[in-house]
């Protein structure tokens, strides 16, 4: 399968670009928060993150030394003659990153907490979503634990709407925002069910910085709750600071009468994400 | 202006520490997390009779790195690949009886700890030293050598017990000092002001 093989070669290619390489709106935005900053502390956290950036990609060293949990959010087209073969390979390009780049070792058996590398039970998480046509699209996301400790399910009463559910967010981001190497991404997945609104909101972090929901009314609470976490103060690293988050990206779905869930999931500003388009052909297109 | 400490550092010059001060640092650290804390205080309670205590390395006096390194082996040579901080709170109930039992100078990790660990460098004179988060390939550069390592088999390479000798680490924010001041919380108090006077 020659073809295949290409594909694979681009999957493990994604894991290290993205494991060294922070991606470029990241740095834009890093430089951006960097000219906000008026104190010492803050521009010497931000200063320190940008050049971290620039001795990794130019030593093709891991940005951070927790090099994450291996995320695959997959678009899979139902026409792909790849289909079968993609689990597998996701699987198998995560070895092989863990060994070549290399990568830590970060996935540990909760019961007896024995550390069998990259790859077990649940591990690398891979989020489907079946799209029609030809073409899969992989976006890898390295999630490292502190962040993802930052992760939030809340429940808002109903009747309180979109500004409850602002209150309730951003009431979240700022208690946990100091532990999750700030500035951090949110991602707001707002109704559905309990599992869906987390989906939502982790699905959202793949985005841009700059790209706002399609939703006009999304995109403004989007700035709405930048703002708001912005206001508070909390800084790069919680050192106290203008810029607490880089962005905000919300998304929703449909709702019971009852229940009003909300999920928050932050990553932090080492927002390592790169994707990978895989044609009919298998000829495999790396992009940022 | 960045203040380099150069290891062993005197009580002393810990408590003329404050908050705010930059410093980087050279010498010999140990990195312990989750497990290796744990399993430091396990082997203090078997170690408390006759046999005395049971450990593969000498904690006395280091300065505890909340970190779990990222570390590439090269026959028998170890070479670190990434280094920088964890989130120190995961550590806040094992610290002040690790601190009474083995006197570190100070901690290095991120995101601040809690009260009790507050207590604990206040009566020892000790303090904590923030590190930037996610930028384990700068640490990188600042590691020396790779001393020792402990329990790399029964924890594995992030949980283990890594001695390590590094050059001008940094830098390194004093973020809760031997006075009892603490920037984490400060900053979290700040921000409840704010948001709770902030117009809806």
């Amino acid at each position: 399968m020659p073809a295949g093989a290409l594909w694979s070669d681009a999957l493990v290619e994604a894991i290290r670009r993205a494991s060294i390489s922070l991606p470029s709106d990241v740095v834009a935005g890093l430089r951006r928060a960097l000219e906000g900053e008026t104190t010492e502390l803050a521009r010497l956290q931000l200063e320190t993150m940008l050049e971290n950036a620039r001795v990794a990609r130019e030593n093709g060293l891991p940005l951070c030394q927790d090099t994450g949990t291996p995320v695959f959010f997959v678009h899979a087209g139902t026409e792909s003659p790849w289909l079968a073969d993609l689990p597998g390979a996701l699987v198998d390009a995560v070895r092989v990153a863990t060994d070549s780049i290399p990568l830590r070792p970060s996935a540990i058996d909760p019961f007896t907490n024995r550390n069998v590398g990259n790859v077990g039970r649940g591990v690398p998480v891979i989020d489907w979503d079946l799209v029609p046509g030809e073409e899969i699209v992989v976006t890898y996301v390295a999630k490292g634990g502190g962040s993802e400790n930052a992760s939030g399910l809340l429940f808002v009463q109903p009747g309180g709407g979109s500004t409850a559910v602002l209150r309730a967010v951003l009431a979240h981001v700022v208690r946990v925002a100091p532990r999750a190497c700030p500035p951090v991404v949110v991602g707001v997945g707002i109704g559905g069910t309990a599992d869906l609104a987390l989906r939502l909101a982790k699905r959202a972090l793949v985005r841009r910085l700059d790209e706002h929901h399609a939703d006009p009314s999304i995109a403004a609470f989007e700035s709405e709750l930048l703002d708001a976490v912005n206001r508070s103060g909390i800084g790069p690293m919680g050192l106290g600071g203008a810029c607490t988050a880089l962005a905000v990206h919300a998304d929703f779905a449909y709702r019971h009468p009852a229940s009003l869930p909300v999920g928050v999931a932050l990553q932090c500003w080492v927002d390592r994400r790169v994707t990978v388009r895989i044609p009919a052909s298998g000829i495999a297109e790396v992009v940022e | 202006m960045i203040r380099k400490v150069v290891l062993p550092v005197s009580l002393a010059e810990v408590a003329s520490w404050c908050v705010g001060d930059v410093l980087s640092l050279s010498g010999v650290i140990l990195t312990a997390r989750d497990l290796a804390h744990r399993r430091i205080l396990e082997a203090c309670l078997q170690g408390a009779g006759e046999r005395g205590l049971d450990l593969p390395f000498d904690p006395t006096g280091l300065p505890i790195f909340h970190c779990g390194p990222l570390a590439r082996r090269d026959g028998v040579r170890w070479t670190i690949t990434g280094l920088g901080p964890t989130t120190s709170a995961r550590m806040e109930s094992t610290t002040p009886a690790i601190m009474a039992r083995f006197a570190a100078p100070f901690l290095i990790g991120k995101g601040g700890m809690g009260p009790a660990t507050r207590a604990a460098l206040v009566e020892r004179g000790a303090a904590y030293l923030a590190a930037v988060g996610g930028t384990g390939a700068l640490g990188a550069r600042a590691v020396v050598e790779v001393l020792s390592v402990a329990w790399l088999e029964e924890l594995g390479m992030p949980d283990a017990v890594w001695i390590l000798r590094l050059n001008e680490y940094g830098p390194l924010v004093v973020t809760m000092d031997s006075q009892g001041r603490d920037l984490h919380e400060e900053v979290v108090r700040a921000a409840e002001r704010t948001l709770g006077n902030a117009p809806r």
